[in-house]
């Protein structure tokens, strides 16, 4: 098989691998702050595997993600705030949640494409940014604060952020399979079936509008998900959470790291995190210029993303063995 | 509401909304034309703003800086048309609206780097600053000055677009784009200049603007969201639709505000998610 | 320990006090509410109240009210534009239907809002009225005044500082900051050295002992006149200072913001009936 046949097989296996010894290292090697750099790179890829699968796979363009984030992270605000510090009742709050409203406001979009589903996604999303940013109840522009610390319900401590660390990235290996079940089954074939060809897809007696409309469901949940860990983690949360450009962040992030992969788009939150964190200490706020720069690179040159580039070195690389 | 309330809120709403009639039209003609709904349009306007004021610094007077902005904007606009969006025509739509997202981060940065953080303003130009009174309405002169001003030009363009041979052909290149490159006519070089001269518009928009408000490195974003907006409610690719969308905009603003203070931000919206929904064409169709 | 150098919110003066957290700077309320008498005297009893619509803008105008109804004043009429807001034509308007006529228009919007508003304001006619603005928390500071122009001319505001403050520590820090910085000294630079020479104070008298509790006790006691003039701590932890009435006034042709009253110490009180409720250390 080759080292590089070795690699490609155990890739997967040797990232986890890697992530689950990182924090112990943490401390020693390097500094605490990173175990936080991925937790946060663990939920907002968390967002990236439900969107992917509406976008890349589904091919439905949504910019209004950030609303599902931010109900997650609201009502476990609330959750956490008024009733329970079970993060257990949380994740099934923001669950709940975000598939009603992933339902009802996936059935008004549904019909729509392209540019109208964005424009649409857009507009609902921006409602509920309005609206938490005027509603007293909630902080309105100010957000919620001292919120307390989520808690495991037995053994570990929620509030260590070694132990949020391996929750979170548990979280995130368990939708990871998720995902991948879901796309590699005749329900996700059909998803790539209608945004290669609508018609077609529904000729052969697929009912299209109910498959995005699961689609859909899907990519709120995980979202709503996200959310909750997020708010899990900074015991804090504003009305940022539902602002569009978190929309376009992960639309960035999604094509970066090459829609329809799955793998991309986790790719391409830990890029474009790490990115941003790297350069913003000696960038300040232009280092989005960077971000801009490359998302205008990645689109002019190589639309399918760092995993379309990966597959081109493969590719070359299968050749040269050939050979 | 009296009588008198309702007829100043009439009019201000009117005057918000021509503001926004030169982003929402320049926004619709390079849609209408190129198929590009062009994300980076605000940070566009926002880049003619700075450009004017550090003009004006430079001891330059307001109509100067009217003039000039504008035709540097367009330049650059040239330039970014042909280095990334000219490579892009054919392939996905939706992969041009990311690349403008991509260039209005780009462009909103830079001003951000070069200018800083601190708002600025643009001086009006004297004969323009103060109030008059309309009917028994005061009313600032300078909004009064825009109201003409986007008017006028608006009208200019709409006689452009359909009584001109240059207007004809770029309606039929939104039909056809091929047939009308077998007539001879070179469409990327119309691209181009479309897409300059939406910019030189949105340059201009900008500068006025800055004028009547303020200039800070954040006003890209609530520009081009704006604009978007009315050009969805008027109908994407409707000039007329456009400058529709703009009035709509304004005067829900401004009965909003006063109706629903905390809540007219939401009524815009509503607007344009039942548009979306029962009437995707918009308002006004354009055949 | 935690020092704020500029933690506004009137709640870590009374309930959320705490021995360890000291306000070093000030509070939304210790420069707006001591205004109000001054305001009551010199400006007019019939005020309308305009705030951008969160927290600070609320608070400040309820504290404008307040003061407002139990001196006998009128409220005119309220409005509370988004954060964000550029376009005032529609509160511009309710201004001007207001009965009766306001003598003055007060509360605080959010910097960038305070530049369009202003502008706005001239334009409609408002300034021509002769009904001055006056905003709480120092809103016309000079990068303000460099992006609204000549509409601000003649408006107030109330702060704990100004550049133009006679006083030698001001004068001495003024001049030092900008030659060790070569920068504008604006609020926020005295808010941090404030904060900064609280943290130099306590390690002087603790002996360069970094001990939590002795620096506390020290900093706790400490007075001191700083460039924002008399300053010293209340029982509470929040610090006491000078609030100024300030006015736009063009000296030697550009516009800056005049100290025209001493308003003295105000602090931020924490007992039950204080804005932010009783503090208990």
């Amino acid at each position: 098989m080759g080292f590089p046949g070795f690699l490609k097989k155990y890739s997967g296996w040797i990232v986890l691998v890697c992530l689950l010894l990182f924090p112990l290292s943490a401390g020693t090697l390097v500094s605490g702050f990173y175990t936080s750099l991925f937790i946060r790179i663990f939920i907002f890829g968390l967002v990236l595997l439900g969107f992917d699968i509406l976008m890349g796979y589904g091919g439905r363009p949504s910019f209004g993600h950030a609303m599902f984030f931010g109900t997650g992270a609201y009502v476990s605000a609330f959750l956490f705030k008024y009733v329970t510090s079970s993060i257990w009742i949380a994740l099934g709050g923001s669950i709940f949640s975000c598939a009603l409203i992933g339902i009802v406001i996936g059935y008004l979009c549904i019909r729509s494409h392209g540019l109208y589903f964005i424009f649409l996604t857009f507009a609902f999303s921006q409602f509920f940014f309005l609206f938490f940013h005027s509603w007293k109840f909630f902080g309105a522009a100010d957000g919620m604060s001292g919120i307390p610390k989520p808690t495991l319900g037995f053994l570990f401590d929620l509030g260590d952020r070694t132990v949020f660390y391996y929750f979170s990235l548990g979280i995130l290996v368990v939708g990871y399979l998720l995902a991948r079940h879901i796309v590699n089954s005749a329900f996700g074939r059909a998803l790539v079936g209608i945004r290669q060809n609508e018609e077609r897809i529904a000729f052969l007696g697929f009912d299209v509008h109910r498959c995005m409309l699961v689609a859909f469901l899907i990519s709120a949940i995980y979202g709503g998900v996200a959310g909750c860990l997020f708010t899990g983690y900074q015991n804090f949360v504003s009305p940022a959470v539902y602002h569009w450009s978190l929309s376009g962040e992960i639309l960035i992030m999604d094509l970066l790291g090459g829609m329809g992969t799955l793998i991309g788009p986790l790719i391409g939150t830990a890029f474009v995190i790490y990115l941003g964190d790297f350069l913003s200490s000696w960038m300040h706020e232009t280092w989005l210029m960077v971000l801009g720069a490359l998302y205008v690179i990645v689109i002019l040159f190589s639309p399918e993303g760092i995993m379309g580039l990966i597959k081109k070195i493969n590719a070359l690389w299968i050749q040269k063995d050939a050979v | 509401m009296s009588v008198d309330l309702f007829f100043t809120n009439l009019l201000y709403g009117l005057t918000i909304g021509s503001a926004l009639i030169l982003i929402a039209s320049s926004l619709s003609i390079i849609f209408g034309v190129m198929g590009v709904v062009n994300f980076a349009h605000g940070s566009l306007a926002m880049l003619g703003a700075y450009l004017g004021y550090s003009l004006i610094l430079w001891k330059m007077n307001f109509w100067v800086a009217l003039i000039i902005s504008p035709l540097v904007v367009g330049a650059l606009a040239m330039a970014i048309e042909g280095f990334t969006l000219r490579p892009l025509y054919g392939k996905d739509p939706l992969l041009q609206f990311f690349l403008t997202y991509g260039l209005a981060m780009i462009i909103g940065n830079l001003v951000l780097y070069f200018w800083g953080s601190d708002p600025h303003g643009i001086d009006k130009p004297i004969l323009l600053q103060g109030p008059t009174s309309i009917a028994g309405i005061i009313y600032p002169k300078f909004r009064l000055f825009v109201f003409i001003f986007s008017a006028v030009l608006a009208i200019v363009l709409w006689l452009f677009i359909t009584r001109t041979t240059w207007g004809i052909i770029l309606r039929a290149g939104i039909h056809n784009r091929e047939l009308v490159g077998a007539f001879g006519i070179n469409m990327s070089t119309v691209y181009t200049l479309v897409f300059a001269l939406g910019s030189a518009l949105a340059a201009i928009a900008g500068v006025i603007l800055g004028a009547m408000r303020n200039i800070n490195p954040a006003m890209d974003l609530d520009l081009v969201t704006s604009g978007l907006i009315a050009v969805v409610i008027g109908g994407l690719g409707s000039f007329r639709g456009a400058v529709l969308g703009a009035f709509v905009i304004g005067l829900s603003e401004s009965f909003g505000a006063q109706l629903w203070p905390g809540f007219s931000k939401f009524t815009v919206y509503i607007v344009m998610v039942a548009i979306l929904l029962w009437r995707p064409e918009g308002l006004i169709k354009e055949v | 320990m935690l020092l704020l150098v500029y933690g506004g919110n009137p709640k870590i003066a009374g309930e959320n006090c705490s021995r360890y957290t000291f306000q070093c700077g000030h509070t939304t309320y210790s420069v707006s509410a001591p205004g109000v008498s001054w305001m009551f005297d010199n400006l007019g009893k019939d005020i309308f109240l305009i705030g951008s619509d969160y927290s600070s803008g609320r608070d400040i105008c309820g504290w404008f009210k307040e003061g407002y109804l139990k001196r006998g004043g009128t409220i005119v009429g309220e409005a509370y534009p988004p954060i964000g807001t550029s376009e005032f034509a529609p509160y511009l308007s309710q201004i001007q239907h207001a009965k009766p006529r306001p003598k003055l228009v007060a509360g605080f919007l959010l910097p960038v809002d305070t530049i369009d508003f202003t502008k706005q304001y001239a334009e409609f006619g408002l300034k021509k009225e002769g009904i001055p603005i006056i905003f709480a928390l120092g809103v016309y500071n000079l990068a303000c005044l460099k992006a609204a122009g000549d509409p601000a001319e003649g408006m107030y505001d109330i702060i704990h500082w100004t550049p133009t403050l006679p006083h030698k520590e001001n004068v001495e820090f003024m001049e030092g900051f900008e030659k060790f910085a070569k920068m504008e000294v604006e609020d926020a630079v005295v808010l941090g050295y404030e904060a900064g020479t609280c943290i130099t104070y306590g390690l002087d008298q603790t002996g360069g002992d970094p001990n939590n509790e002795k620096l506390v006790d020290a900093i706790a006691k400490r007075q001191w006149v700083g460039p924002r003039g008399k300053c010293s701590f209340g029982p509470n932890h929040s610090v006491m200072h000078t609030t100024y009435i300030r006015q736009v006034k063009r000296v030697k042709g550009k516009l800056a913001p005049m100290a025209i009253k001493d308003l003295g110490l105000q602090t931020t009180p924490g007992d039950a009936t204080g804005p932010g409720g009783q503090c208990k250390m």
